[in-house]
Formats: C-alpha cells, sequence, structure tokens
C-alpha cells in the first residue's frame, strides 16, 4: 500500500530525514517511536505533502508515486494525517468544513453530495466511534477547544473520511489518561483489516490500546531497530538511552 | 497645470458666472468661501498622503449647478427576482431625487422622509437645527463643497419613540454617459428612543469619469437606535467620496457595517461624536478590492463626555494592485472617563503587488479608560491552508473558506437576516470572482433603463 525507499528530506539546507525506507501492508499498523527532533513529524509532513521540503527518495502509494500530487490529491485518495497540533481557523464553521472535505471525497467516488439532513445523521453514525459534543460543531474549526477536544476532533474527522492510511502525529501527547482510552478506543475501531496505521508517538502507552504489527524506533533521521510490539515494551522499560549505547556498539 | 487645479478653476468659474441665482442660503456661500480657502487636496494634506489623488483629478466633468427632480418609480429603477428584501424604497439617480407622485411623503406614524430640498422648503424649523451643522466644513474641502453646491438629496425624520417597521434604503445610482461631478446630501434625524435600520446602496452602471461627493448628517437624538449598513459596488473608472457625520446623545447607539465590494477610487469619511454619556457605537468595515482599485476609509472617534463606548473593526482583502488605507482616529477629551475605545484593522494581501497603510492612532487626554488598537497585514494562512487541503479540499475552496471566514467577522454584525443572508451572496459570488458592479445588488439584478420625464 505504501512504500517509502531512502527517502532524505532537507529544510533551509538542514537534512532531517536521511535514508529513510519503510512499507506499510493493507491493514497494517505500524508505529514509530523516537526521540524529540528525529524527524517523526517532518515524515508524517512529507507522506502527506507539506510545502517546504527538499524531498529525495521515493513515496508510493497504491502504485502512485505521491512525490508528484499536491496535498488534496493525496487527502483524497485515502491519506490521512490526525495532526499533532490541529490548525485553529476562526470563521470556518466545524459543519461547513466536514461537509465540504466529505463531499468533495464523494465526488472524487462519482456519488452526490451529502444534503444537510444526510450529513447529520452520518455524523450521528460516526458517534458510535468516537463521541464529540454537538457544540462542537457548531464551531469554528478547532478554535477554542481544549487539547483533548482538539484530539478527538481529529479522530471524529478520521471516521468521517474513512481514509485508507491514516498517520497519527502524536496524537496521544496532551492528553490525560481517560482522553487517551477515549481517542485510543475510536482507533482501534477504525481498525478493519484493510485500512493501515503509521502511528507516531514517544510513549508506549497509547500503544497499550492500539497494538501495533510493528515497532520502528527512529532516530537520527533513519529507522534503527525495528521489531514487534515488545520493542516497544523494551524501550519503554530501558529509554533512548539504550538505543544510543546499542547504536554505538 | 494639474488636474486638480484645473477643477479647481473650474469650479471657480462656474460659481462666479452664476452668483446670482446659485446660493439658496447664507451656509452655501460660507461654505463656498471655506472651500475656496482650503482648495482641492493634494498629498501635501496630511489625510491624502497616500491617497492617489491624480485618478480622481486628471479627469473632466461635467458640474450641474441646479439638480431638477426626476419622476419615476423607483422601484421600477431597481428591478429584483432574487431577494426579497422588503424596504421603504428611496433613490437618486445621477445624483437627482427620484419620484413618482410626492417628492417628501409624511407617513402615518409621523416620519418624514424624501426629497431633501423639498424639506427645507416646507419644514425649516425641523430642518435648520441639523443640516450644514453636523458635518464640519472645515473637514474637507468635499464637505465645504457638498455643503455650497449640493442641490438634491434625502431627508428622513424618525419622530420620538417611533420603531420603523421595514429598512429604509436610499440608493444613489449613477448611470449615464456624461462624466459628470455629483453632489449629494443627505440629512436624517432619529428622534428620542426611536429605532430605524437604513441601508444606503452607492452604485454605478457603465458609468465612466464620475465624482459622487455624498455628505450624511446624522443626529441622533436621546435614546435613539441606528443599523446603518453602506454598501459600495463601483465601476473602475469611477471616484467616490462619502463623507458621514455622526452625532450622538445620550445612550444614542449606531452600528454601522460598511461593505464596499468593488470601487473605482473611494474614500469614505466616518466622523462620530459622543456627546452624551452611554453613547455608543459599534463600526465595521469590509472592503474587498483588486485590479487597481483604490479604498481609504478614515474613522474618527470623538469620545467628548464620560462613560462612551466605541468599537471600529475595518477588514479587507486585496487582490492584484489594489490599495487601502485605513486611518482610525480615536480622540477621549479631557474628563471622558470611563471611556471604552477599541480600534483593529486586519488585511489580507493575495499577491505582493497590493499596498496598505494601517494607521490605528489614540489621542487620550483622560485617566480613567479602556482603549487599545490593534492592526495586522498579510497573506492567508499557509496552516490553515495545508489543514483544509489535507481533508481533500482543493485548494481555490481552502482559499475560498478561509477568505469568506475572515468576510464573516464584519458580516455578521448585518441585520436585518435577510439582508445579511444576501449579502453573505453577493461576499460569495466576489470572492469567486463572479460579482461584478451592476450585475447584482440587493435590490437591482440588472438596471432597466428607463424613460424619465424631466420635471423643469
Amino acid at each position: 500500500m505504501l512504500e517509502i525507499k531512502d527517502l532524505y528530506v532537507s529544510v533551509e539546507e538542514k537534512e532531517i530525514i536521511k535514508g529513510f525506507s519503510l512499507t506499510v501492508k493493507p491493514g497494517e499498523v505500524h508505529a514509530i517511536m523516537g526521540p524529540n527532533g528525529t524527524g517523526k513529524s517532518t515524515l508524517a509532513y512529507v507522506i502527506t505533502g507539506k510545502p517546504g521540503y527538499q524531498v529525495r527518495g521515493s513515496i508510493v502509494f497504491k502504485g502512485k508515486n505521491l512525490l508528484e500530487m499536491d496535498v488534496d490529491e493525496r487527502a483524497r485518495e485515502g491519506i490521512f494525517l490526525s495532526f499533532q497540533y490541529p490548525v485553529e481557523i476562526p470563521g470556518v464553521s466545524m459543519v461547513t468544513f466536514l461537509r465540504t472535505a466529505l463531499n468533495e471525497k464523494r465526488k472524487r467516488l462519482g456519488l452526490p453530495p451529502l444534503s444537510p439532513g444526510e450529513f447529520m445523521a452520518l455524523v450521528k453514525e460516526k458517534k458510535n466511534i468516537i463521541e464529540i459534543p454537538d457544540d462542537l460543531l457548531k464551531r469554528s474549526v478547532n478554535e477554542g477547544f481544549s487539547g483533548g477536544e482538539k484530539k478527538r476532533n481529529e479522530i471524529f474527522q478520521m471516521a468521517l473520511l474513512e481514509p485508507e492510511l491514516a498517520v497519527l502525529d502524536e496524537t496521544d501527547s496532551g492528553l490525560d489518561i481517560d482522553a487517551l482510552r477515549l481517542v485510543a478506543t475510536g482507533v482501534s475501531k477504525m481498525r478493519d483489516g484493510k485500512r493501515s496505521f503509521i502511528v507516531i508517538t514517544h510513549y508506549q502507552r497509547l500503544l497499550d490500546y492500539i497494538t501495533p504489527d510493528y515497532v520502528h524506533i527512529m532516530y537520527d533521521g533513519r529507522i534503527v531497530k525495528s521489531g514487534d510490539f515488545q520493542l516497544a515494551l523494551e524501550l519503554e522499560k530501558h529509554g533512548y538511552a539504550w538505543i544510543k549505547e546499542q547504536l554505538i556498539k | 497645470m494639474n488636474g486638480s487645479e484645473e477643477i479647481f478653476n473650474l469650479i471657480k468659474h462656474l460659481v462666479e458666472t452664476n452668483k446670482d441665482d446659485l446660493f439658496l442660503n447664507e451656509h452655501q456661500v460660507q461654505a463656498y468661501h471655506t472651500f475656496l480657502s482650503l482648495g482641492l487636496p493634494t498629498n501635501k494634506h496630511e489625510q491624502w498622503r497616500s491617497f492617489p489623488l491624480e485618478k480622481m483629478f486628471d479627469k473632466e466633468y461635467t458640474f450641474k449647478l441646479q439638480a431638477p427632480h426626476v419622476t419615476g418609480d423607483p422601484s421600477s429603477l431597481f428591478s429584483c427576482q432574487v431577494l426579497h428584501f422588503e424596504t421603504y424604497l428611496f433613490s437618486t439617480l445621477n445624483g437627482e431625487y427620484v419620484y413618482n407622485h410626492s417628492p417628501l411623503v409624511t407617513f402615518e406614524n409621523g416620519m418624514i422622509a424624501g426629497s431633501l430640498f423639498e424639506a427645507i422648503k416646507l419644514y425649516p424649523n425641523l430642518i435648520n437645527p441639523y443640516i450644514y451643522q453636523i458635518a464640519s466644513n472645515l473637514h474637507s474641502s468635499f464637505v465645504a463643497l457638498n455643503s455650497s453646491l449640493a442641490r438634491s438629496g434625502f431627508f428622513l425624520y424618525i419622530p420620538k419613540g417611533i420603531h420603523v417597521d421595514k429598512p429604509i434604503q436610499l440608493i444613489n445610482l449613477i448611470n449615464t454617459d456624461i462624466p459628470s461631478w455629483i453632489n449629494i446630501r443627505n440629512v436624517i434625524v432619529v428622534d428620542e428612543g426611536a429605532e430605524v435600520e437604513f441601508v444606503q446602496c452607492d452604485d454605478s452602471v457603465h458609468d465612466k469619469n464620475n465624482l459622487v461627493n455624498i455628505v450624511n448628517e446624522i443626529y441622533l437624538h436621546r435614546d435613539a437606535q441606528m443599523k446603518f449598513v453602506k454598501l459600495q459596488n463601483k465601476d473602475l473608472e469611477t471616484s467616490l467620496v462619502t463623507s458621514t457625520f455622526v452625532h450622538q446623545d445620550k445612550k444614542a447607539s449606531i452600528d454601522y457595517v460598511l461593505v464596499t465590494l468593488n470601487s473605482g477610487v473611494i474614500r469614505n469619511d466616518l466622523v462620530i461624536e459622543l456627546n452624551g454619556e452611554g453613547a455608543r457605537a459599534e463600526l465595521d468595515g469590509l472592503y474587498l478590492v483588486d485590479k487597481t482599485q483604490v479604498v481609504d476609509n478614515h474613522v474618527y472617534v470623538h469620545h467628548n463626555v464620560p462613560a462612551c463606548y466605541s468599537r471600529q473593526n475595518f477588514r479587507g482583502i486585496l487582490d492584484d494592485e489594489a490599495l487601502a488605507i485605513f486611518r482610525g482616529h480615536v480622540k477621549v477629551a479631557r474628563g471622558a472617563q470611563q471611556t471604552d475605545a477599541y480600534q483593529s484593522n486586519k488585511n489580507i494581501l493575495l499577491t505582493p503587488t497590493t499596498r496598505v497603510f494601517s494607521e490605528p492612532f489614540l489621542e487620550i487626554y483622560a485617566d480613567d479608560v479602556k482603549c487599545s488598537h490593534g492592526s495586522s497585514t498579510g497573506r492567508l494562512d499557509e496552516e490553515a491552508i495545508f489543514y483544509l487541503k489535507q481533508r481533500g479540499i482543493c485548494e481555490r475552496d481552502a482559499r475560498l473558506l478561509l477568505m469568506y471566514a475572515f468576510a464573516q467577522n464584519i458580516l455578521e454584525h448585518i441585520e436585518p437576516l435577510t439582508l445579511k443572508k444576501s449579502l453573505d451572496e453577493m461576499v460569495d459570488k466576489r470572492l469567486k470572482g463572479e460579482l461584478h458592479p451592476c450585475a447584482l445588488c440587493v435590490l437591482h439584478c440588472e438596471s432597466k433603463p428607463l424613460e424619465f420625464k424631466i420635471k423643469i
């Protein structure tokens, strides 16, 4: 489904990702862990096509060269990013935003746009995956949302847009234990054996709820160690210093 | 000799040769002398520093010294099929007051509306305390010239305690091939505790080289409330100068929303005098300009007494080579304690070739006040565009959503709701590049050519 090969990424001459390769098959959940500043968020942005990066290497998604596509095309192909810091957009209501996004997707699938009634019915249905308060939908996108509300809103959007590949960028950061459980349960409900996930996180605690098929440790712009869920547990026990030591050896 | 001098000399010549029967009263003579002493503005004047005066003055105009009335039904002048925006409709066409049967109408509730100069004749005692008293000729030579030469306009009087049941709409339409300099004077008096919604539309149809110079004099008595929506949708080649003066007594309140959808060259001056405690002024402005359009808003709020409230919130989106100027001035007089005043001007520049001059300014002579101001000018938020596009929304729609949201901050203040909805639609079309001057307005979908009989 997704194949990243020999990826090199720099921003303003500074190299951040230095030879990154990863293959994600349908239905797989890959966790990418690693210390701050190691290029995890950059990876998420490069997959989704954020401008401002110099990129070498290749990213192929469902057989298509992703690097030649604009952000919105990639999104309509089925790539979703749950933002670490969701952007506040004053004046654009959640309802307008979600309907526009959903109808873009439907247009691509050759479906007619949803009427306001159908849309609200769908919203209600998706609340089974993750509960969001009604008043959130009436407000401007992310404006004045608490940290927890923002993250829930991201997962809710994912539930609505039903992507084929979801990249979760530190969806657990800034969440208390209850909010974390809610968000993680939402994500788990979205696992259907076909949809793939790349879960970027510092900590193992999110992975307790979303058991990954693979765990990769990213350090200094590349994957330095891969394994299964056991690797996350080991990392939690020994800390990132352990990885550094191993690297020196 | 530049255009400004030429026009100045032309006016002088016209007045000198028609002097004997030109002036109707001493005020007009005085105003003419003030005009002579002020002269037409140049870029050396502080108030016109950044304004491209040559766009206005390097043109030829004819002056009409007598403005006859035009007979016709204002509502047939503007046909509207889209909107059900019901108003009491009044209009001027090429600076001439349009009416069907009677130039001045007295309604059952005592409201008087119609031709200003008819009102001067019929109700001198009612109108004299206001006309020429609220606007200051020294404010600018445009005001002085208007005081001196305007021979038509609109008068509105709302008696004590009357709440007018539907909005009053005044359309100033220009539809002529003759390049003209047109002066229009409007006087509005809202008596104690009365309430009115007023909509003023400045439109033009295929006009070339027209300059419309409008002065509004508004008096809001104690506890009076006015909602004032001003719409401007003008051709590229036209100039519009508006000067609105508002005097407010105790607890009088104004909600003013200015929407400029297209301009040639527009200069709007708004002068608010808060003269009674508890008076309140909520002043909003939105301008959407592109090509070589120019819009210049000067807002002066004078807190002359304690405990008044004012808000200025002006926003603009500029494209191509458009130019916008905002100058907001709040003056808090000595002793005007507990003043609450705020100014904000925000601009979005879509191209690097647009220009903005933004100058919020506070002048405070009291110590117990709450005053603040802010100004920001920048591009659309790239992070927000990325966020929207990541959800599958295409670039164009993402940008439109953001621009629309930016404009909503002003539009949400518009009442009544029917008017807000049609303005939403117009702004939406404007942002998509589908709205052209004279194509669609709140009242007329298209202007029909009409035969008019000139009353001599």
